[in-house]
């Protein structure tokens, strides 16, 4: 798609937000948007596919529409046509309850709520992929409007948006304009919405780092404990040279932003196949339990310093009991960090997105760290700019955890300074990930930037992993020359006993109206003479 | 007004006339603004006609270090705003509204939206203006005129109805140039407390070791020992992290409570300290007795204060308080070594990375320290003493101009 055209469907996205954004918070009329956003694809794409199958490829929607009512007319090639439409989508929406029919129905004045709810349900019925999808979008919720016209009116104002846009044809583009939706409303909404959403570049930066070397792997499996919307998971497509036969396997605690990652990997092309989704909480129960387990690359941004049980049961909880101690009740980051590691591949690699706290925080923390630090666990240790998350300001790190090192070093990589000021967010910049991921992967040293620590350096840090430890990024001072500074004060002196020397002139000059006024004129004449005295010495 | 107001308190000597109001729009040939050119930031280039927007003026200065720049085509689009000698400039919305200067440049410059042109007529100065409408009377018309909430700003028509009293032109430019002379010299004694600061700064440089070296470029005269490395923890008796309370603050309380802000520059000020009760034993655990040295471990952090009496104050969380071995470390030169770069390039790697950064006793202990003799650090610590009270002093003298400025503009116009 070039570059202009994403501008459009974007354009077109974001005006249908418009209509939504005056009735409720972005974290709510996402939902909303997306779903019609995804009602719209799986119907214009089963209407394109429709008339291909009946051998009269249509130019338009309109086109389309007409060839596929016209085949539900006669009974044998109906009943031929959904069920080939089912094998290919699982699903076959009736002519009346397509996108492009709703629509006209809306232009007509007869558009009804329920014919969407009822293409809803149809969608969700149809396939275990689609079960439940839809259920956070309340077509009569009182927020779209007070009366059932007004919630009527609403929804047809986005459809009507909606409907300019080709997005059957441009299945990898609407992924994309989806993601940037994603994105819009997270950076929208601040904290309520960008809990859900990495940005581009630390996912860019993340999914290279644990795909290098792997880029021509058939079947390459990656998983996120802490998926959202997927985006994560989904970036392993567009690095991948197989992208077709990866593997997502995703666990998300909030439901419907678990419905957003399986209407995202739908529209990323994913197949029925290759998604394992989850809707669960990762710090309950371990998933997934049955085979495969473990995995070539796990991605994690879990939230930062998460509540979570502590529960004493967890110690013996495979994924923690090796380190003798559980994660803080009120920083759930390393529980986060050792489930993810405890579904890694011995030849895997895993990246997790985390607060700098864990790098030296004492206690529990000090102890897991320790541990992992004795078994070579951690590889990388990466400094991330502040303020680059939508949800927070506080400056991220990115920890490169592998299996089965040789080594028990650790690279650390100070990009804290690589940024660009944005509006609101600072912004990683594409040559500042490129910059990382080419030092990440030679692994030297680099003045003020990089550097390899060995564990016996690591050891009489106390396992400390503070970055500037390590990476000493220290500017001297500018030397300064006392005699320049001496030279400059001498002059100013001179300078001041002489512009006292015109003020008193100028006061001199002066008369005062008043008595008050006449006293206050002399007490700033000696002033100055006195000021003016001090410097000439 | 009564007539008797007619003429300012002080004036220059031979002008007796009273003088008379005028309306901005009734003595200026041009009120008006500029416009952000199409395409906004993006079309600013590197050189070309300078753009003045309101971030480029200052109390009467006007500052070029970020000015953008725009093409001849541009400007030509303009020409209705181009910026004169002599035209006053007014910022007239955002944050910075009501700040103004005279444009003193002979070459053309161009403004923007936010930046209005007040360009007077024959026999009026463009100083004596900009003196008015930076005085106490000046900036309160444009509080006044500010339609709704504030975040409106100034229109044409407000500035235009704009009044103050106006002498002949004579008196307006003797005026001028009284003021002219006095805010030279303010900018003159700005510049020496500068260089004195720098001058300290040399000083801190050359008077302790660089890395790796064990007596400094400079030394007082008859020392030459070389100093001798210990850690911080080596020096130090006890340490304590201050007192977390979630007590009201009140004036009728017992204790202080010192804070972060009470350290700023390095020294204790007790100015809007808030007060505070506790128990008597929370009291002996956390109060300050003297040669407690407090440091700020989160914020700002890098400071210090010396306690250098007994006072009824509490340590609160946001600070450390340390006592050394004084017969090994003096608390002055403890602090200058805490103020040097020798430290602050431990500091760097020490600090961590919260929502505020942040560093702990542990960390403190952990560094290290150049130490000469006591005799050697008393003489230091003294010495540096000395440039801070200079600077201090000289800080002070430059804040009574300032208020000798304000004192002349609210008894000079009237």
């Amino acid at each position: 798609m070039s570059k202009q055209e994403s501008k459009t469907l974007y354009q077109a996205l974001w005006n249908s937000a418009d209509i939504l954004r005056s009735k409720m918070d972005a974290a709510d009329y996402k939902d909303y948007l997306l779903g019609l956003v995804f009602y719209k694809y799986l119907s214009d794409r089963m209407l394109y596919s429709a008339a291909d199958l009946l051998e009269q490829p249509a130019h338009s929607l309109k086109e389309a529409q007409a060839i596929y009512e016209e085949a539900f007319k006669d009974g044998e090639l109906r009943d031929d046509l959904i069920s080939e439409l089912k094998y290919m989508y699982s699903y076959a929406l009736e002519p009346g309850l397509t996108f492009t029919s709703l629509v006209d129905k809306i232009h007509m004045g007869q558009f009804q709520l329920e014919d969407l709810a009822q293409g809803f349900r149809n969608i969700e019925q149809s396939s275990e992929l689609f079960v439940n999808l839809f259920e956070d979008i309340d077509l009569y919720s009182k927020r779209l409007g007070t009366t059932p016209q007004k919630q009527n009116k609403t929804i047809s104002e986005v459809m009507v948006e909606l409907d300019s846009l080709d997005i059957a044809h441009e299945g990898d583009a609407l992924g994309d304009a989806y993601e940037y939706l994603i994105g819009q409303f997270a950076s929208d909404s601040g904290k309520k919405a960008g809990e859900f959403y990495t940005p581009q570049a630390v996912s860019t930066l993340m999914t290279q780092i644990v795909l290098s070397g792997k880029e021509d792997k058939r079947g390459f499996s990656v998983y996120d404990a802490a998926m959202g919307s997927g985006s994560l998971l989904l970036n392993v497509q567009k690095f991948s040279n197989e992208p077709g036969t990866i593997n997502y396997f995703g666990q998300e605690l909030k439901t419907s932003t678990y419905n957003l990652a399986r209407m995202n990997m739908i529209l990323h092309g994913v197949d029925v196949a290759n998604q394992h989704l989850h809707n669960s909480d990762t710090l309950d129960a371990d998933w997934p339990t049955e085979e495969p387990t473990n995995f070539d690359a796990v991605l994690m941004n879990p939230p930062y310093s998460a509540k979570w049980t502590a529960d004493k049961g967890f110690l013996d909880d495979p994924r923690f009991a090796p380190y003798g101690v559980l994660a803080p009740k009120s920083k759930a980051d390393f529980a986060f960090l050792l489930h993810g590691y405890y579904h890694l591949k011995d030849t895997g690699v895993m990246a997790i997105v985390l607060p700098h706290g864990v790098l030296f925080r004492g206690a529990a923390e000090g102890k897991i760290r320790k541990i992992l630090l004795e078994h070579g666990a951690i590889d990388t240790v990466i400094g991330l700019p502040a303020n680059i998350f939508f949800n927070t300001s506080i400056p991220t790190t990115v920890i490169v955890l592998k299996k089965n090192r040789k080594n028990r070093d650790v690279f650390f990589i100070d990009a804290s300074k690589d940024f660009e000021k944005g509006k609101n967010q600072n912004v990683l910049t594409n040559d500042a990930i490129d910059n990382i991921l080419q030092t990440y992967l030679a692994r030297e040293n680099v003045d003020k930037y990089a550097q390899l620590a060995t564990f016996d350096e690591i050891t009489e840090n106390d396992f400390n992993l503070n970055i500037p430890r390590y990476v000493d990024t220290f500017e001297e001072e500018e030397p300064i020359s006392l005699k320049h500074v001496a030279t400059e004060l001498t002059a100013v002196q001179k300078d001041i006993a002489e512009a006292h020397q015109v003020l008193a002139t100028f006061l001199d000059d002066l008369v005062a109206t008043t008595d008050d006024a006449k006293d206050e004129l002399d007490a700033f004449k000696s002033i100055l003479t006195r000021g003016g005295d001090n410097h000439d010495k | 007004m009564t007539s008797n107001h007619l003429a300012p308190v002080i004036r220059f000597k031979g002008f007796t006339d009273a003088w008379e109001q005028r309306k901005l729009g009734d003595i200026t040939k041009k009120i008006g603004s500029g416009k952000t050119p199409k395409g906004g930031n993006s079309t600013y280039l590197d050189v070309g006609i300078p753009l003045i927007r309101s971030q480029n003026i200052f109390g009467n200065r006007l500052d070029f270090t970020d000015i953008a720049y725009i093409s001849k085509d541009t400007d030509n689009e303009m020409k209705n705003s181009r910026v004169n000698e002599n035209d006053v400039l007014l910022n007239i919305t955002g944050a910075s509204i009501g700040r103004s200067a005279v444009y003193r440049e002979k070459f053309t410059a161009n403004v923007n939206q936010h930046v209005c042109i007040i360009r007077p007529e024959k026999h009026y100065s463009s100083n004596f203006i900009q003196l008015n409408l930076s005085s106490y009377k000046g900036q309160k018309e444009v509080e006044l005129n500010q339609a709704g909430g504030g975040r409106e700003g100034l229109n044409f028509k407000q500035i235009s109805k704009m009044s103050f009293y106006y002498p002949n032109y004579n008196e307006q430019t003797k005026i001028g140039n009284f003021f002219k002379q006095l805010d030279g010299t303010i900018a003159l004694h700005q510049r020496e407390l500068d260089l004195l600061k720098e001058q300290k700064k040399g000083f801190l440089q050359k008077m302790f070791p660089k890395k790796d070296e064990v007596v400094p470029e400079i030394r007082f005269a008859g020392f030459t020992d070389a100093w001798e490395q210990r850690k911080v923890s080596d020096i130090t008796l006890f340490h304590k992290q201050g007192y977390y309370t979630k007590e009201e603050y009140s004036d009728t309380k017992k204790y202080y409570l010192l804070r972060g802000t009470e350290l700023t520059s390095n020294s204790l000020r007790l100015d809007d300290t808030p007060k505070i009760n506790a128990t008597e034993k929370d009291y002996e655990d956390f109060r300050v007795k003297k040669n407690d040295f407090l440091i700020v471990r989160s914020g700002t952090v890098g400071t210090y204060s010396i306690i250098y009496e007994d006072i009824p104050a509490i340590f609160g969380s946001y600070l450390i308080n340390f006592r050394f071995n004084l017969s090994i470390v003096t608390n002055e030169f403890f602090g200058y070594f805490y103020q040097s770069e020798l430290f602050k390039s431990q500091l760097l790697k020490i600090v961590q990375q919260s929502s505020n950064i942040n560093i702990n006793a542990e960390n403190i202990k952990s560094t290290l320290i150049m130490l000469p003799s006591i005799e050697e650090q008393t003489k230091i610590g003294n010495f540096f003493k000395q440039l801070d009270d200079t600077i201090a002093l000289h800080q002070c003298e430059l804040e009574k101009l300032q208020e000798m400025k304000k004192a002349f503009l609210q008894k000079m116009f009237v």
